[in-house]
């Protein structure tokens, strides 16, 4: 809580707390604020934004209402940006946290595996995934993650390294705690918060890609996300450029809002650590 | 390691249901069950897993990188054909985006917490955000649509007969959009990770100690704290070298640039396997060179780095 205080003291903790809190009150009231499905028709096709009041954004080629969509595609971008961070972070956890504490040919093996996932280009994995297994909600978040949970496992495991040979761990091998106590007592609990703090960049990877994947086509097609709004916006740039531009906006705002408020934990913590 | 990357890859893209015979009869409007069979015995589709996990290795043993079903060719021809344009763009984005975000970088952090530091801070953290296939939107709408500076698709004009130099200014002016599209993230990247980079270096005694010798502020900033701020930037370039490939294939499809990212995203759509695979193994490969370059570029620019090898 106090974390939480400090880091809306920091200017950007602030203003990211500010937008993430009104994307996420967007996210979770979509369907009050703009009732209806958002892939229904609502006007005239090709309405230009500012014209109408009860289209205040316009509508794209086939009549559909832009701002349900943007409002809709809010909800989307978050669920599955944070489901895929979450994914990402708890399995990288567990695997550094396997290789760190097991060493020998555990860890040996575990860190190919990691090498292998971090030379090979996450979209392109996220790419290859998606045409295999259909473009559903879950695929698309465990899409992502794959291409995301290489970053985390090996700072765990940099980090465990580093706890397990601390003396309080010593000391708890001492009185006799089993490995498991060991493992999720003494090592977890303080080998987390430099990972956590990866959470901002992974949040923020992990929106991005899922819009750059429906852009390119590979989304659930009964859903509304920011990227294949973009996409069919595309195909009438020249005569309707706002339909790619606001989705492209709201990606911005969110994207920057998850930047400053990452800033602001990591400042909060600096201030909190003495001597820095 | 890439043996890793070639076994996962197989068994993940064999998972799936439906292969590049399916996607083919329905882009022939569909065939009977028999013609299937036959084209399937004739890919191989037809033995079991591990048969074909086996044959595609040791084909790879001799270079063979496969069949591509979609485009009726060998894999690693349809790569090597799109490999340059990709790695030309690529090149430029980097350059680009190492060039101005290192000077940008230096002269925000030249003094840490002034108000060029602060605009030139708040200026990287926007363009951050600013996702690729977005800006290249924007970009082409702006340039191309609305000013008609420049072209907004292809690498060159198509049957120009342009030959030289000629060719080359028509190559570079259709990859200006691209390049800032791609580059300006990762300028805004190494930019604030300069500026940061630079912030710890200040703190440290041999800057002190220069300041101290009566150095000139200037002499101070390029020679002792900018060169020691660019070893973390080095090893960052090879960690982004991954996820900039992974861009360009978004970037190759909105600016219609027949790369490498482009065949990605068409082996994609035609389920062809064999490609998919060529194409994760070339990039992964790649990736695997770039870091190996920059380890030697990071042995030249830190001496402390070949000589600790020597000693061990």
């Amino acid at each position: 809580m106090t974390l939480l205080r400090q880091t809306i003291g920091t200017g950007e903790g602030a203003i990211g707390a500010a937008i993430l809190s009104l994307l996420i009150l967007i996210a979770v009231f979509a369907s009050v604020l703009c009732p209806g499905d958002p892939l229904n028709i609502a006007g005239p096709p090709l309405t230009p934004p500012f014209t109408q009041g009860s289209l205040p954004l316009g509508t794209d080629s086939l009549g559909r209402d832009l701002l349900a969509g943007v409002v809709h595609g809010t909800r989307t971008s978050l669920s599955v940006g944070l489901a895929a961070a979450a994914a990402a972070m708890a399995f990288g956890v567990c695997i550094g946290l396997a290789a760190g504490f097991s060493g020998g040919i555990v860890d040996e093996a575990l860190m190919r595996l990691v090498d292998a996932f971090q030379i090979v280009p996450g979209f392109l994995l996220a790419l290859a995934f998606v045409s295999v297994a259909g473009s559903s909600a879950h695929v698309i978040v465990i899409a992502i993650a794959l291409g995301a949970w290489a970053g985390p496992a090996r700072l765990m495991r940099a980090q465990v390294l580093s706890i397990r040979e601390r003396e309080y761990v010593a000391a708890a091998r001492v009185i006799g705690a089993g490995p498991a106590e060991i493992v999720f007592k003494e090592i977890l609990p303080n080998a987390l918060p430099p990972v956590l703090s990866l959470s901002a960049i992974i949040v923020a990877a992990a929106i991005l890609t899922e819009s750059a994947l429906s852009f390119l086509g590979l989304s659930d097609p009964n859903v509304v996300t920011w990227g294949s709004m973009m996409s069919e916006g595309r195909n009438v740039l020249r005569s309707a450029t706002w339909l790619s531009i606001f989705p492209g906006l709201a990606l911005l705002t969110t994207v920057i809002g998850i930047y400053l408020l990452g800033e602001g934990v990591t400042k909060a913590i600096g201030r909190g650590r003495p001597g820095s | 390691m890439l043996l890793i990357v070639v076994v996962l890859t197989f068994l993940l893209l064999q998972s799936a249901s439906g292969d590049a015979v399916d996607a083919y009869l329905l882009s022939m409007g569909g065939g009977d069950a028999a013609i299937a069979q036959s084209l399937r015995q004739s890919y191989g589709l037809d033995q079991s897993e591990i048969a074909r996990l086996w044959l595609y290795l040791s084909s790879l043993a001799r270079l063979d990188l496969g069949w591509s079903v979609a485009f009726g060719r060998p894999v690693a021809d349809l790569i090597l054909e799109r490999l340059p344009n990709t790695l030309l763009l690529m090149g430029s984005a980097t350059a680009l985006a190492f060039g101005l975000g290192t000077s940008l970088g230096i002269v925000a952090g030249a003094r840490p917490e002034s108000t060029t530091d602060k605009v030139v801070s708040a200026l990287s953290l926007i363009l951050y955000a600013i996702p690729s296939f977005w800006l290249g939107l924007v970009l082409s709408i702006v340039f191309a649509v609305q000013l008609r500076w420049l072209p907004s698709s292809g690498i060159e004009t198509i049957a120009s007969g342009k030959s030289g130099f000629a060719r080359a200014a028509d190559i570079a002016l259709h990859l200006i959009l691209p390049v800032g599209a791609l580059g300006v993230i990762y300028m805004a990247l190494f930019l604030r990770v300069m500026r940061s980079a630079m912030a710890e270096v200040w703190k440290l005694d041999f800057v002190a100690f220069a300041r101290a010798k009566g150095l000139s502020r200037s002499r101070i900033v390029l020679r002792h704290v900018a060169r020691n701020a660019l070893l973390p930037l080095v090893t960052m370039l090879g960690l982004q070298s991954a996820a900039m490939l992974g861009g360009s294939v978004v970037i190759e499809s909105i600016f219609a640039i027949p790369g490498f990212g482009r065949l990605a995203q068409e082996a994609v759509t035609g389920r062809d396997t064999p490609l998919l695979i060529g194409i994760i193994l070339t990039s992964a490969l790649l990736v695997v060179l770039v870091n190996l370059l920059l380890d030697l570029v990071y042995a030249l620019l830190d001496p402390r780095v070949g000589a600790a090898e020597e000693g061990a």
